[in-house]
């Protein structure tokens, strides 16, 4: 296998580095990670003609190949990579989402959306704002259950990743993801729960 | 949130879906007795689970990976693409944003897509949907949403089109179910708009409510035909489950208001034809009428299963008084084989635009109602928060759409389309005819330069002068509201000219007007006129437009009718060299009075290219040049005039063959003459120059439905068919043809030809026979004879052609030298072989003496080629042959290319090169050319069968396998 390069090193480094607590970690992870998502998420979007399947873990799968420094002594974990990528991705997504939304604020009185598609974006920039407010809430009183809906949601982890990461049983994170989908849903369309 | 009561919570949740359904609520009621709260909470916990089926279920960025791609900013306002001038944004779609611009160059508005980088980065992609976007660009069609231009700006892929205001069929229908008048009458436009695609071989795709535009004037326009297949998946050819996994999968991001409107074949990532289009309409109709759309579930594989699987409820249940009829049409339109279905949107169309008749005539359509008022109510009912359901996303597409609506009653959509009628000569000099023919054109040339009119070309009105049809009659035939009728009387330099202005429906009088003025006014009662219909039919005329009709051709009287006999001589239905010859004298004429005269300078120009490049002119040097320079003098001194645009891309076309230039010029005059059959035709010719018969094919639908009833245009279309050996079709176009003009010669003999060709010698015999061609009508006269060699009955023709050749006309040029050689053939056929020999050393030295001026006339290199041939000189004629070769080369042209390969084969299997001759015919089969003989047919196995030429060749057996070969009749 080929030497870990620099920036594979550096990602490696600050993913340990914010997994272990330190929050300023992130900030510099997101510029090096964020082009790549790009073009990634391009790539991906423009093969759905080809018969290729969007998959989160397709893209995080890549993601893992491309950053981590396979060889570092501390990181040698797949799913709990994911994990962390899972966190990333939300974080970069509701980053666009707010974008997104922002835009169509400003705009709106000159704008018409001229089709369903676009109306869908934006519904579901807000949709996405929206959940991750909830996601917040619910974490408040049920940190676990934010957190798998965190990876499976936002990372693409199936049940048995979610359980071995969080070293619970699967059908724990079968209930969990259960309850907090229905909590979530109640939340999103008004209902006091 | 107490966590002792979360616990809790979520405990009796768990209890309580584990249970039937039936049971949860008395469950729920139970664990929680007594505290009214806890009930509410896990009751609507429960509710959730209960409804919110795959709500999170598949990740986030499978379903929103647009979200992952830098949301693009508006800065680009007030920036410049290409000669677009961005303004400001329109919307934002799933296949990019929408700008409204204004064309810097024609100072008009224009609405600029801007693709998305990920749906254009993959270059086969892009390509393929480039394909597809230029024949979808080439639809001009009333309700089809015009594109100016399929464009590149560094990495920026962009379409500009035509802007219009109004609001999509989906934010109108986002108010009560349409009525059904309302719902016909858009489906009439929708169907007629994907016939003219289906026509020219577009399929749309992505039909929707969202594709579909409603204009306050009642015009309904259809948007992003083929710019689906930018997102298309490749094909799968079986519908195995496997394909319709591997689909659902890769359509996971699919958005569902998509999904509902996908035909079965569609949804099944299967092959799509025109079918599928007919299917979405089918959807749309449906929705339209119901107020729901006949597929649909939560998500878009539940809608896909739905539209695989069930059949749509009645619409009488929806709607009692639903019709009949329209419920069949449905059923037609939404059979999921599509083997079952209507089978061409024209049927579909057909059975659409009856029930609508039925309707009105039984008086049932109802009074539209203010449609503004009733969106309005209903988003006012509906005013929400965050929006989580697609309805809601779609209201607020009403709302956003609301300012650029405008309440208007909506007139019928063809308000605005117009013949105009051949006027009346009223001249005491009945010779003065071809000046009221003169002024009736130059009036509708205004009218066709204003593109938000629709008007039928002079060549299909031509049919009606001294009409006794009723005019209701004539306009429904020429598929127009609007009729304009007028004549003219011209005493020495005094003009009156009478003009009315009529609407077929009930026949009523719009406007009628009558101008006493000076010749020397003329134009500006031509301007008058076309302003005056313009205003009457609410037509919108943009600055540009209105200084176009409003320009003075000349101000010399005696030029404009000498350009109006030009002109006269250059629109007669045969391209003759006597009618092309008569329209360059005047044309002259008319330039040399007023040498500032652009438009004649124009008109003269396309007259001599296009003699060049048929022949019917003497293809010299000088008549190139003179095509070249009357070209540019119009450009010089109107830069802006479409018919110059025009002329200076034919020149390319006809005299240098620089097809890319000629298209240039002809999409810069497509700009200024948006309802000009002649600028399809043009590109049609290019096409098929270069080989590119499908999109010759589509230019020629496209030139035929703007001047349906152009007979020099039919013929046109009829040969390009011949070329490509489709003769049932060919002869269908004739017989069209033969509709507007009975008994033509030239069409009966080209029938004739695809007799020949078709090996019925009898049939060809039989439509020969009545026809009596003039020298300079060279082709029938040719076919006439080639028949008698057909025959090997040689012997009436040889005194014709004699009595022909005692007297020549010097005009037909290089024509008498290739009359001569036939007469040789004639007499070698008869048997007379001295009589031959003579004809051809006579016919040698005829053609030899216009070679140095017509260097690059591949037909006469080939007649001279055949005439050596004749003689037994084999080095000349294969020199020859390869002369005409070099000139005429198929990588130039596709369609007159191939004739100096047909010369080769006939010279190498007279003189005793079998191999040759038979690797040249094996070629020549394979391929669609205009061959070199007057009929301008390719050979066929039917016609190596008959021809003498071919007789060496008779018993060889690759030979017999081509002449057996399974076209043959």
């Amino acid at each position: 296998m080929a030497a870990a390069s620099s920036v594979q090193q550096q990602v490696t480094q600050f993913l340990v580095d914010w997994s272990s607590g330190d929050t300023g970690a992130l900030d510099k992870l997101i510029p090096l990670v964020q082009p790549e998502l790009h073009r990634l998420a391009h790539y991906y979007m423009s093969r759905e003609g080809e018969g290729h399947t969007l998959q989160t873990t397709a893209l995080v799968n890549e993601a893992y190949l491309q950053f981590v420094d396979k060889t570092h002594p501390r990181w040698q974990n797949r799913p709990h990579f994911f994990a962390v990528a899972a966190q990333l991705m939300r974080r970069i997504m509701v980053d666009h989402a707010r974008q997104r939304h922002a835009l169509k604020r400003g705009g709106a009185a000159q704008k018409v959306t001229l089709d369903e598609a676009a109306l869908v974006t934006e519904t579901r920039a807000a949709e996405l704002l929206a959940l991750d407010e909830a996601l917040e809430n619910l974490a408040a009183f049920d940190p676990r259950m934010s957190k798998i809906v965190e990876m499976r949601y936002f990372g693409g982890l199936s049940t048995e990743e979610i359980a071995e990461v969080l070293k619970v049983h699967p059908n724990t994170v079968m209930r969990d993801w259960s309850a907090a989908k229905a909590w979530l849903y109640a939340a999103l369309s008004g209902e006091e729960c | 949130m107490e966590p002792g009561r979360w616990a809790r919570i979520t405990e009796i949740y768990h209890a309580t879906i584990a249970r039937p359904p039936e049971e949860r609520a008395s469950f729920v009621g139970q664990e929680c007795h007594g505290d009214e709260s806890l009930r509410k909470q896990v009751e609507a916990m429960v509710k959730s689970h209960e409804r919110s089926g795959d709500f999170i279920e598949s990740p986030a960025f499978a379903i929103a990976p647009e979200l992952l791609i830098e949301a693009q900013t508006v800065d680009l306002i007030g920036q410049s693409i290409g000669h677009y001038q961005i303004e400001s944004l329109l919307g934002v779609g799933g296949m990019g944003q929408v700008y409204l611009t204004r064309d810097e160059r024609l100072g008009r508005k224009v609405a600029l897509k801007l693709l998305p980088e990920h749906l254009t980065a993959d270059e086969t992609q892009l390509s393929r949907f480039k394909a597809e976007a230029r024949s979808a660009s080439a639809l001009n069609h009333p309700n089809i949403l015009t594109v100016y231009e399929i464009g590149t700006e560094g990495n920026r892929h962009f379409i500009a089109t035509e802007f219009i205001e109004g609001i999509t069929l989906r934010a109108s229908l986002t108010r009560e179910r349409m009525n059904l008048h309302d719902a016909l009458e858009i489906a009439v436009q929708v169907a007629s708009a994907l016939a003219a695609a289906h026509q020219t071989g577009v399929v749309h795709r992505d039909m929707k409510p969202e594709n579909i535009m409603l204009r306050p004037d009642g015009y309904v326009k259809v948007l992003d035909f083929g710019i689906a297949k930018l997102t298309e998946p490749r094909p799968v050819p079986d519908l195995d489950e496997i394909g319709t996994t591997a689909v659902l999968q890769t359509r996971a991001g699919l958005v569902l208001g998509t999904a509902r409107y996908m035909s079965p074949e569609q949804t099944r990532g299967q092959t799509v034809d025109a079918r599928s289009d007919i299917w979405s309409l089918g959807v749309v109709i449906y929705e339209m009428i119901a107020g729901v759309p006949p597929f649909h579930g939560k998500t878009p594989s539940d809608c896909i299963a739905s539209i695989l699987t069930t059949e749509p409820p009645p619409l009488s249940g929806v709607l009692p008084e639903a019709p009949l009829n329209l419920e069949s049409i449905l059923q037609k339109a939404l059979r999921k084989n599509s083997d079952e279905r209507y089978q061409t949107i024209k049927e579909m169309l057909a059975d659409l635009r009856n029930l609508k008749g039925e309707l009105e005539a039984e008086g049932s359509s109802p009074q539209t109602k203010a449609r503004a008022e009733s969106i309005v109510s209903k988003i006012k009912r509906h005013k929400r928060g965050v929006l989580l359901t697609l309805a809601a996303a779609l209201l607020a597409a009403a709302a956003f759409a609301y300012s650029f609506y405008f309440v208007a009653p909506a007139p019928s959509p063809n308000e605005k389309s117009i013949a105009v009628l051949p006027f009346e000569n009223r001249s005491e000099d009945k010779s003065n005819a071809y000046f009221t023919d003169g002024v009736q054109d130059e009036i509708l040339t205004r009218l066709s330069k204003i593109r938000d009119l629709k008007v039928i070309s002079r060549t299909s009105t031509q049919r009606y002068k001294n009409r006794s049809q009723k005019l209701s009659e004539i306009a429904n035939e020429l598929g127009v509201a609007n009729l304009l009728e007028g004549s003219v009387q011209k005493t020495n330099d005094q003009v009156r000219i009478n003009v009315q202005l009529i609407r077929a429906a009930n026949d009523s009088h719009l406007w009628a007007e009558t101008f006493d003025r000076k010749l020397t006014d003329i134009f500006s009662v031509e301007t008058e006129v076309a302003k005056a219909i313009a205003d009457q039919l609410r037509a919108h005329l943009t600055g540009q437009e209105e200084q176009v009709i409003a320009a003075r051709p000349t101000d010399n009287p005696e030029a404009y009718d000498a350009y109006l006999r030009g002109l006269a001589y250059s629109l007669k239905t045969a391209n003759t060299p006597a009618n092309a010859l008569g329209a360059q004298k005047y044309l002259r004429e008319a330039v040399k009075l007023d040498p500032k005269f652009a438009l004649s300078w124009a008109l003269l120009s396309y007259v001599d290219a296009r003699g060049y490049n048929s022949l019917y002119l003497q293809p010299t040097v000088a008549l190139r040049e003179e095509a070249r320079q009357a070209a540019e003098t119009a450009l010089t001194l109107q830069p802006n005039l479409g018919e110059a645009l025009h002329a200076k891309g034919f020149y390319h076309y006809a005299c240098l063959k620089d097809y890319d230039t000629a298209v240039r010029y002809f999409e810069q005059a497509r700009q200024l003459l948006p309802n000009s059959s002649r600028i399809p035709e043009s590109l049609a010719y290019v096409a098929r120059r270069r080989g590119q018969w499908d999109r010759s094919e589509s230019y020629f639908n496209e030139a035929e439905r703007l001047d349906p009833r152009n007979v020099f245009l039919l013929t046109s279309h009829a040969q390009s068919y011949m070329i490509l050996r489709r003769f049932p079709e060919a002869l269908r176009k004739f017989d069209q043809v033969l509709d507007i003009t009975p008994d033509d010669l030239d069409t009966l003999a080209n029938k004739a030809a695809i007799a020949q060709a078709e090996g019925d010698l009898p049939r060809a015999a039989a439509l020969l026979a009545p026809l009596h061609p003039n020298a300079d009508d060279t082709t029938a006269l040719e076919i006439q004879v080639y028949q008698a060699i057909l025959e090997r009955r040689p012997a009436q023709i040889i005194p014709r052609l004699k009595e022909i050749l005692a007297k020549p006309d010097p005009a037909l040029g290089f024509y008498n030298g290739e009359l001569r050689f036939w007469l040789g053939w004639a007499q070698e056929v008869a048997g007379d072989h001295a009589a031959a020999q003579e004809s051809w050393r006579q016919a040698r030295s005829e053609l030899e003496s216009f070679l140095k001026e017509q260097p690059e006339n591949y037909q006469l290199i080939g007649d001279l080629a055949l005439t050596d041939m004749g003689l037994g000189d084999k080095a000349a004629a294969l020199a020859l042959t390869e002369k005409a070769m070099a000139v005429m080369p198929i990588e130039k042209d596709a369609l007159a290319g191939p004739a100096s390969i047909e010369i080769l084969a006939r010279v190498a299997a007279r003189l005793g090169e079998p191999d040759r001759a038979i690797a040249a015919l094996q070629k020549l089969l394979s391929i669609p050319y205009a061959g070199p003989l007057a009929t301008g047919l390719p050979l066929t196995p039917a016609l190596l069968w008959l021809d003498p030429m071919f007789d060496p060749l008779r018993n060889d057996p690759r030979f017999q396998k081509l002449a057996e070969s399974p076209t043959a009749k």
